[in-house]
């Protein structure tokens, strides 16, 4: 480490001068840009806050290019977020041992490690840019761009009503849903799905999945053991499930010109099932749905097909639960250990006597063929007995549980609206338009993770529609359409600009109908709900009622 | 004692303890052994050095910083923060304050170039290019496409 600052510089044998300096004050016969060493100026340079370097890259060529070095950007970007988890931006490189260190659990998909392994092995990563969108995400910055302006005629109107088809489960309402994979944006409505391509930004593929006359599809899966990026496109498999518990599988493979896509799998209704699947988690080749009813069936999957017949999976196992409430959320992360690679987190909404609700989990180990190991339940608030006044005064421990037992039992809420989970963290969505978080705390390899609650995060002026957590981060889009941008580490909040939304391109029709169309629409807009929001490191997208589609990009 | 002799050939007695906060001159020592010689420092004038000594007189009875040290600081946050007396020493004119580091990292004293270049960062901070060009008589050699293209690539970290 020494050794680098041993290099001689000899004052008395500099390169010639290449300016001079004439007509300014040049009583110096030091200056910076000719005696200080580029090894210097970046040891000065080091200690400048990022706003300092941008500005120091606009002095001189010299200064732009040591203001710029990457390595000066990889050292700043890591001192500010010491913190070793990956900032949304995957940001660290992937180092087994470290990461083995700091949990037990992936919190993020494994088709998010297979880029990070990727990524460590490319040096050429530009860090000022990963700093960027990083600072992006903190401050807000961002580009609204619908992805979809949504279809005019599914809004409600006397024309439109025609349209609608009457729904066979009272649970199941038009709700759009979307998710991210890579450059690819895949969206369902009441009976399609449509995927976009930022290679391909005109017309989205539009699949229809086959239904039954009262089926509609209620909610997506993408694969999340293949990763795919706008680079390096490769297909991406998704299944879609509909509200009678039918599920079919797709592979979308796309090019420059064209998405293509192929079915891989059916499979039809089990027979003693009545309700819709309203979430799904797929991690080929395990499949984990959750019905409505809190059925949870565990299907593994046959390899693609590559005849173009598609085959049909195998039910391992299925569970239920008589005591989980709606709303909740799966998440299927993997883990290090061999013998028992997946790791399934549900967290649902616990009631708490006489009428309100708080944070629960429930986590299920599963081996690599998808049998259950072993499952606990986890609640944030403690039950039974044994929380009473401690024995010992002085059992600082006990004391000081009992105050947590207590001081959760007041956090109950009224009505929860989502629940989301990344497998570490546990996010709340109070109808009283706050945020709570807990943390799920593992204490040794054998005693059982508490939930522990760690903040609530005011923001919202409106009731919260949809939520999302991954990584640390939570994105929530609230019914007035405000979206914010949540550190759940660090606590902050920021809340992203609202959509610019340009008058909808009316449909070609008489120029009466066209006005009547825009007037509504103009209405109307202020109060297109959000259904469902989802984000990866560089966007967020929304989808809202009638179809419409936004993306928030940060990496601008 | 040691014997330091500096490039306008000035001669500096020193104790070793003063002079061995210099990893060169420590290095020098203890490469040579016990010995009276004088250690020539051809880089160094005698004003530079007299300045240079008076820190490491100041500092002689600290912990030399570790390897471990070394290695902490690139993970650790990075502070700007100065110590009282090192803020009070390093109050000197620009051309000193280079000269310093250019000594401080040639005799290799880490804690002093620290020092400087902390300095020099400090006196960067909060300035516009404009204000750093002409605090460092800088020539701008770019041309005025240049600079708005740059300003544009910058604009995300302007504040709000």
């Amino acid at each position: 480490m020494a050794g680098v600052y041993k290099r001689r510089l000899t004052p008395e044998s500099l390169p010639p001068a290449k300016r001079t300096y004439a007509n300014y004050r040049s009583t110096l016969s030091l200056s910076f840009d000719q005696n200080l060493s580029d090894e210097l100026v970046l040891h000065i340079f080091s200690y400048l806050p990022f706003v300092d370097l941008c500005v120091s890259q606009s002095v001189n060529h010299h200064w732009a290019r040591l203001a710029t070095d990457n390595q000066l950007w990889k050292a700043l970007f890591l001192s500010d977020s010491p913190l070793p988890r990956l900032r949304g931006s995957k940001g660290y490189p992937f180092s087994p041992s470290r990461y083995a260190e700091s949990r037990n659990i992936k919190p993020l998909p494994s088709r998010s490690i297979a880029s990070l392994q990727e990524k460590g092995l490319n040096h050429s990563r530009d860090w000022k840019w990963m700093y960027r969108i990083r600072s992006n995400w903190e401050k807000g910055r961002c580009r609204v761009e619908a992805v979809d302006s949504g279809n005019v005629e599914v809004e409600a109107g006397a024309g439109a009503s025609a349209h609608r088809i009457p729904l066979p489960h009272p649970t199941v309402t038009e709700v759009p849903t979307v998710y991210l994979a890579g450059d690819l944006v895949i969206a369902s409505s009441l009976h399609e799905i449509r995927v976009y391509s930022s290679l391909r930004p005109t017309a989205p593929r539009v699949i229809q999945p086959a239904l039954l006359a009262n089926e509609s599809i209620s909610t997506l899966s993408i694969d999340q053991s293949s990763h795919s990026t706008s680079t390096h496109p490769i297909p991406v498999r998704f299944a879609s499930f509909s509200s009678s518990g039918s599920f079919h599988v797709f592979s979308i493979t796309r090019d420059h010109t064209n998405i293509s896509d192929s079915h891989q799998l059916t499979h039809s209704r089990t027979p003693n099932r009545r309700t819709p699947i309203m979430h799904a988690a797929y991690h080929h080749p395990l499949l984990v749905t959750l019905s409505a009813t809190f059925q949870l069936s565990i299907y593994t999957l046959p390899p693609s097909s590559l005849s173009g017949t598609p085959q049909s999976p195998t039910l391992k196992h299925t569970v239920t639960s008589f005591t989980s409430f709606p709303p909740a959320s799966l998440t299927l992360t993997r883990t290090l250990s061999a013998a028992s690679p997946y790791k399934l987190t549900i967290a649902y909404t616990a009631p708490v006597y006489p009428a309100h609700w708080s944070a629960a989990v429930a986590e299920i180990s599963m081996g690599p063929d998808g049998g259950i190991l072993s499952s606990r339940n986890i609640s944030a608030v403690t039950m039974g007995w044994g929380m009473g006044a401690p024995m010992d005064e002085d059992d600082v421990e006990a004391v000081e549980e009992m105050e947590r037992a207590k001081e959760q039992w007041g956090r109950k809420l009224r009505d929860v609206v989502c629940t989301e989970s990344d497998g570490k963290w546990v996010v709340l969505a109070g109808g009283d338009n706050t945020l709570q978080v807990y943390r799920l705390q593992r204490r040794g390899s054998n005693a059982d993770p508490r939930l522990m609650y760690q903040r609530v995060m005011l923001g919202h002026t409106a009731s919260i529609a949809a939520l999302k957590v991954a990584d640390g981060r939570c994105v929530s889009a609230g019914r007035d359409g405000c979206v914010w941008v949540w550190d759940l580490e660090e606590g902050w909040g920021v809340e992203v600009p609202r959509t610019p939304r340009a008058p909808p391109i009316p449909a070609p029709a008489s120029p009466l109908s066209t006005l009547s169309i825009s007037a509504e629409s103009s209405l109307r807009s202020d109060v297109l709900i959000p259904q469902k929001i989802t984000f990866d490191e560089r966007k967020i997208v929304c989808a809202f009622e009638g179809g419409r589609v936004e993306s928030w990009r940060f990496d601008i | 004692m040691v014997n330091l002799v500096t490039s306008d050939n000035e001669s500096f007695t020193v104790e070793k303890a003063v002079a061995s906060r210099s990893v060169l001159i420590k290095n020098m020592l203890e490469d040579v052994g016990e010995s009276d010689q004088p250690i020539p420092l051809p880089n160094v004038t005698a004003s530079v050095l007299k300045k240079v000594l008076e820190y490491c007189d100041h500092h002689k009875n600290e912990p030399m910083p570790t390897s471990e040290d070394l290695a902490a600081e690139d993970t650790r946050k990075r502070t700007t923060d100065i110590g009282e007396w090192d803020q009070k020493f390093i109050q000197v004119d620009q051309e000193m304050l280079f000269e310093i580091i250019l000594a401080a990292n040639y005799l290799d004293i880490k804690p002093l170039l620290d020092v400087g270049c902390k300095t020099v960062a400090n006196m960067i901070k909060g300035k516009t290019p404009e204000e750093i060009r002409k605090l460092f008589n800088i020539v701008n050699d770019f041309t005025p496409e240049e600079e708005a293209q740059i300003k544009k690539e910058n604009e995300w970290a302007e504040d709000r």
